[in-house]
């Protein structure tokens, strides 16, 4: 009997636990703020959006890895956000970087949702991973550009 | 002074392979540590490290808020994930490949993980609607123990990763240190190779240059030399000639005048004095023309004329040099083509010397064969003596100047050795080619070729 009910407590639990983060993920998962005006964008936002795949390395993953989700040039121009702007990215943790605009239109930037085909919790770097897919020309400057792949990214600022 | 020089070039050739082979190794080394540091630099792991112990301390202070009301479970369960997602950034990627590089004790990393994996379980029963507040309270307190230890753990190891890093800097600033001295030491060996590359290059064009000087100047006087010898011969030639001259019509006028009173003696006498005043003139006559043929004052009258015709002249003009010569001219086929183009007097003077020159090395009174004949284009002149004939290593000189074959005892056959000379330069001047063909002791057959003219 008390086995039975530690059971149900414990499954109970795990439905929690796996629907937990997708509820958080249903609203507020990114705000993007230009000249003072905040809009908040929802996963399901996101996924409207063209989705583009990349496969690339930087310097968190052990091996080539395939991300996917809107790309941030797309994000930007839905925005009216000018190249020459400059970005403030910042994450979960209030940690954040500065980008150029232009990085979004020079290279195939995106907003990964995906990791492998899976949505990435917070533990994972999600729900939000910025990838830059490093090409050779950039591989110079890996350093530069495996700086400014944050995660668990939930605002963009346009200074 | 080639010794020296052997030695220089070795000792060149040394310091070259050496400065080659220390610069490889500069280069090696400096990738190498460069390599390192770069790696160390862009995934630093003191930065990770610090990055993780702000999240557990963040975590923690999330905790105790939550713990007095003053929090909500979600925002300390937002805390956990980044905690969590920072402890994986140590275990995932660059960083870890850097950590395992450096020494430190990473067991702290996978107790780390340990009481993540312990405590997850229980951050969910906090955001659990169901579970009363007292528990809640209790479970947050208990996270807090666990993690306690871990805070002062953490310190310890940014303390150790820290010190990990510092070590490597040093070291690096080292090895810098070491590779500047051995490029400057490459420097200095690669200045002193240029520099004596630099003098030995001057050195060698001075040497060339006093050289090529010197070989000008022995040109100069060798030229200067020529010409005084040549313009010496023509003045001397042309000074004898005169009276030589007036010798010989002297002696021919005292022949005809006295000739009958002479006894047998006296008339052998003057007969030896013309003779060899007559050859004394052919000698300066020779010495001239092939003074003025070098010169190039010599051009030919050309006329087309059957050669038969030139060598029936060159006979019955009786020149003094093939007088008394036993000449047999052997007759080709009349029908046979053998006009040719040529100046008559030139090429009447090749034969005169040929045929003087067959006599010369050819028995008294021994016959002397001339022939004609068409061989292809050509027309083709033989003069065939049975005299002494020609070694082939003379045949090779035969027609340079002054060339000699001891021709025999008797003075009166010897000769400047110019008449061959002459001769090759005439056949020459007409496009044609001279020749000897000759077994030593059989005789000997001299040939011209003259282009046909038909």
């Amino acid at each position: 009997m008390r086995s039975k009910a530690f059971c149900i407590v414990r499954n109970l639990l795990a439905i929690i636990f796996f629907i937990q983060p997708v509820a958080s993920y249903a609203e507020n998962l990114l705000s993007v703020t230009v000249d003072g005006v905040t809009e908040t964008l929802s996963f399901d936002d996101l996924l409207a959006m063209p989705q583009t795949s990349v496969s690339t390395d930087n310097d968190y993953v052990n091996a080539v890895t395939e991300f996917s989700g809107p790309t941030l040039k797309d994000l930007l121009e839905k925005y009216n956000i000018d190249p020459k702007e400059m970005l403030i990215l910042s994450a979960i943790n209030d940690y954040y970087v500065n980008i150029p605009a232009s990085d979004a239109f020079d290279f195939n930037v995106i907003l990964a949702l995906f990791r492998d085909g899976e949505r990435m919790a917070i533990r994972d770097k999600g729900p939000i991973w910025v990838i830059y897919p490093l090409v050779k020309e950039m591989l110079i400057n890996s350093d530069l550009y495996n700086g400014r792949m944050i995660w668990q990214l939930n605002s963009i600022v346009v200074e | 002074m080639t010794k020296a020089i052997g030695i220089i070039k070795a000792t060149l050739w040394f310091f070259c392979f050496g400065a080659v082979v220390l610069g490889i190794g500069v280069i090696w080394v400096l990738q190498d540590r460069v390599q390192l540091v770069a790696h160390t630099e862009q995934s630093d792991p003191l930065w990770a490290t610090s990055k993780l112990q702000n999240e557990l301390l963040n975590f923690n202070a999330e905790l105790a808020e939550y713990a007095m009301g003053f929090s909500s479970p979600e925002d300390v369960s937002i805390r956990f994930e980044v905690l969590w997602s920072r402890v994986d950034i140590l275990s995932e990627g660059r960083v870890a490949e850097v950590l395992r590089d450096i020494d430190i004790d990473r067991s702290v990393f996978s107790d780390l993980k340990h009481l993540l994996v312990t405590v997850d379980p229980l951050i969910q029963t906090l955001t659990n609607a169901e579970a009363s507040q007292i528990d809640r309270l209790a479970t947050a307190q208990k996270v807090l123990l666990l993690i306690d230890p871990y805070k002062s753990q953490m310190h310890q190891l940014s303390v150790s990763i820290a010190h990990a890093k510092s070590g490597l800097m040093f070291e690096f600033r080292n090895g810098l240190l070491s590779l500047s001295r051995a490029i400057s030491y490459l420097g200095i060996v690669i200045l002193v190779l240029a520099g004596v590359a630099v003098f030995l290059l001057i050195l060698d064009l001075r040497f060339s240059k006093q050289k090529a000087e010197q070989l000008e100047e022995l040109v100069a006087t060798s030229e200067a030399a020529l010409r005084a010898k040549a313009s010496f011969m023509s003045t001397m030639s042309h000074e004898v000639r005169t009276p030589l001259t007036s010798i010989l019509g002297g002696v021919s006028l005292f022949k005809a005048k006295y000739a009958e009173s002479l006894d047998v003696e006296g008339g052998k006498l003057i007969d030896i004095v013309s003779n060899n005043t007559q050859r004394l003139i052919n000698l300066v006559n020779d010495v001239l023309e092939v003074q003025s043929f070098s010169e190039g004052e010599v051009t030919l009258e050309k006329e087309y004329q059957d050669i038969r015709s030139i060598i029936a002249a060159t006979i019955e003009k009786n020149d003094p040099l093939i007088a008394n010569m036993n000449i047999k001219v052997i007759e080709a086929d009349s029908e046979t083509k053998l006009r040719v183009n040529v100046d008559e007097k030139r090429i009447s003077q090749v034969l005169r010397n040929l045929l003087s020159n067959a006599s010369k090395f050819s028995p008294k009174g021994a016959e002397v064969q001339i022939r004609a004949q068409r061989i292809g284009d050509f027309v083709r002149v033989e003069v065939v003596d049975s005299g002494i004939g020609v070694s082939p290593r003379d045949q090779e000189q035969l027609f340079s100047q002054f060339h000699q074959i001891n021709p025999g005892t008797t003075v009166a056959r010897k000769s400047i050795g110019l008449g061959l000379n002459i001769a090759k330069t005439i056949v020459e001047m007409h496009d044609g080619k001279i020749g000897v063909d000759s077994i030593e002791g059989q005789g000997a057959t001299f040939w011209f070729d003259l282009l046909a003219a038909d």
